[in-house]
C-alpha cells in the first residue's frame, strides 16, 4: 500500500492515521477534516471548555501531530469505489486504503427550527455557546442524554437557568436503567436544574419551546441533544450503511475489501454479542481507530473485544459505562455505587455512580462474562 | 516498573496527580506532565491506584 486515505480529523481518524505511521514509516498518510482545526479531544466541549477551566488549545491531539499529514477544510462528497477515489470538495484524492472516520451529527428536527436553537458538536460550536451564556440565561436543553446533561450541569455552572425536556419518563432513558438514573436527576435537582420527564415539545413559540401540554417554556437558547446520525450521507451509496448504524463494519473494522470504518460512523460488530454494538464512547473511537488502521496494514487481523467503557462528568459526579447496560436490560443495584445490568441471565453490563476505584474490578468480571478474557 | 500515559485519551482529570503528586503534574497549560516516568518500587502502590482510579484509562503500568 501506497497511499491511506483517511477522511474524518476526530479521535478515531487521528487514532488510525499514528497506528499506520507506525507500521509502515513509507506510507503516504492523508487525513482530511471538514473543519478548520487539527484533531482534537471533544469530551471537554460540554465540560471543561464551557466552564472555562480547558483553553481551546489544550483541547488539540497531543501525540505524534507530524506523522500523517493533515489537510483541514477538505469535506468529503463521494466515493468511486472502482477507482480507488474519494470525491472532495477540494477534488479527487484516489488512495489504496481508505478509513472512514467521519463521525456523527447531531439530529436536528424542522420542529425545532428557532433563532434560539443551537446544537453542539464542535469546538466553534462551544465556544459559541459560552458567549452566549450569562447569569440568568434562559436555557432550554430537549433530550436528557449524556450530552443535555452534561451541557445542564456546565451551563448551570455559569449561571444559567436551566430546565431539561425529556420525552421519556426519566433522565438516561437508553444508556442506563431506571435506578441509576434516578440517582443522576437526584443530582440535577439537588443543583437546582429543573427537569421535566414525559414532556414532549409540540411546537416552537417567538419565546421558546411549547410542551403538548400547553406549557409554555420561555428560553433564551434551546440546546437540542437527542442524538446523533453517523455523517455518511456521502458514502451511503458506495458502501452498506444503514442511517442510524452507519457504515456497517465486521469485527476488524472492514466495510469492503480495502475500506474499514471507525468511531461514530461506523458500527462494527463484537464477538460478545449477535447484533452490531452501537457505541458511541470516546474510547470506542480511540480503539477501533488504532484497529481499523492495523487491520488494512496487517496480517492476522485482530478483532475489537474491548468491554465498551464511557463516561460522563456532571456536577462534580463521574459515571462509568462498561459494556451494554440500557432501558431493555434487567437492572440490579449491587450497592450504592454499582448497578449491573443482564440480559437473558447474562451480565452485560455496569453503570459505576462515583466509583472509580471499582472499575478495574468491575471490568474484569464483565470480560469474564462475556467470553472475552485472555 | 514504566509508566505510560496516552495523552490522546488523558483529559487532565488531575486524580492522579492527587494520588500521587510526586509522579504527576497538571500544568498550566493544561497538560498532564510525568515526572518520573520509572519511579522505584516503593511508589508503585501509589501509581497503580492512580492508573485504576483514572476516569478515562489513560495510566498503564509496564513492568
Amino acid at each position: 500500500m501506497r497511499r491511506l486515505v483517511i477522511v474524518g480529523a476526530g479521535l478515531a481518524g487521528h487514532r488510525a492515521a499514528l497506528e499506520a505511521r507506525r507500521w509502515d514509516p513509507n506510507l503516504e498518510i492523508i487525513v482530511v477534516g471538514a473543519e478548520a482545526h487539527p484533531p482534537y479531544q471533544r469530551p471537554p466541549l460540554s465540560k471543561g471548555l464551557l466552564l472555562g477551566s480547558v483553553r481551546p488549545e489544550r483541547l488539540r491531539l497531543r501525540s505524534q501531530p507530524d506523522a500523517y499529514e493533515h489537510r483541514p477544510n477538505v469535506r468529503a462528497v463521494g466515493l468511486d469505489l472502482a477507482e480507488r477515489a474519494v470525491e472532495t470538495s477540494g477534488g479527487p484524492l484516489s488512495f489504496d486504503g481508505l478509513i472512514v472516520a467521519t463521525g456523527a451529527d447531531p439530529v436536528l428536527p424542522p420542529l425545532f427550527a428557532h433563532p434560539a436553537t443551537r446544537t453542539l458538536r464542535t469546538v466553534d460550536d462551544a465556544l459559541a455557546l459560552r458567549a452566549r451564556i450569562t447569569p440568568g440565561h434562559r436555557v432550554v436543553a430537549i433530550g436528557a442524554g449524556f450530552i443535555g446533561l452534561e451541557l445542564a450541569s456546565s451551563l448551570l455552572a455559569l449561571g444559567a437557568a436551566v430546565t431539561v425536556v425529556e420525552a421519556e419518563e426519566r433522565v438516561l432513558p437508553r444508556a442506563v436503567g431506571p435506578g441509576a438514573a434516578a440517582i443522576v436527576a437526584s443530582w440535577h435537582e439537588h443543583h437546582g436544574v429543573t427537569l421535566r420527564t414525559t414532556a414532549s415539545v409540540a411546537a416552537m413559540a417567538p419565546g421558546g419551546p411549547v410542551l403538548a401540554d400547553g406549557t409554555e417554556l420561555p428560553a433564551d437558547t434551546v440546546l437540542v441533544g437527542i442524538g446523533v446520525r453517523p455523517a455518511v450521507g456521502w458514502v451511503a451509496n458506495a458502501l452498506p450503511s444503514d442511517p442510524r448504524l452507519g457504515l456497517l463494519a465486521d469485527e476488524y473494522g472492514t466495510v469492503v475489501d480495502g475500506v474499514a470504518a471507525a468511531g461514530d460512523a461506523a458500527t462494527w460488530r463484537h464477538p460478545a454479542w449477535s447484533a452490531p454494538v452501537r457505541s458511541e464512547h470516546f474510547e470506542t473511537a480511540a480503539t477501533q481507530g488504532v484497529l481499523a488502521a492495523r487491520n488494512l496494514l496487517c496480517a492476522p487481523r485482530e478483532a475489537w473485544r474491548d468491554v465498551p467503557f464511557g463516561w460522563s462528568d456532571q456536577h462534580g459526579h463521574l459515571i462509568q459505562v462498561l459494556g451494554v447496560p440500557g432501558a431493555d436490560a434487567e437492572e440490579e443495584r449491587r450497592n450504592e455505587h454499582t448497578w449491573a445490568y443482564y440480559r437473558n441471565g447474562r451480565l452485560e453490563g455496569f453503570v459505576l455512580l462515583d466509583a472509580a476505584e471499582d472499575l478495574v474490578d468491575r471490568r474484569d468480571e464483565l470480560a469474564r462474562s462475556l467470553g472475552l478474557s485472555e | 516498573m514504566r509508566i505510560e500515559v496516552d495523552f490522546d485519551k488523558c483529559q487532565s482529570n488531575a486524580v492522579c496527580q492527587s494520588i500521587a503528586p510526586s509522579i504527576f503534574e497538571v500544568r498550566d497549560d493544561g497538560y498532564l506532565y510525568v515526572l518520573d516516568e520509572e519511579p522505584s518500587n516503593d511508589l508503585r502502590d501509589l501509581v497503580e491506584r492512580a492508573a485504576r482510579e483514572c476516569p478515562t484509562q489513560a495510566i498503564t503500568i509496564v513492568d
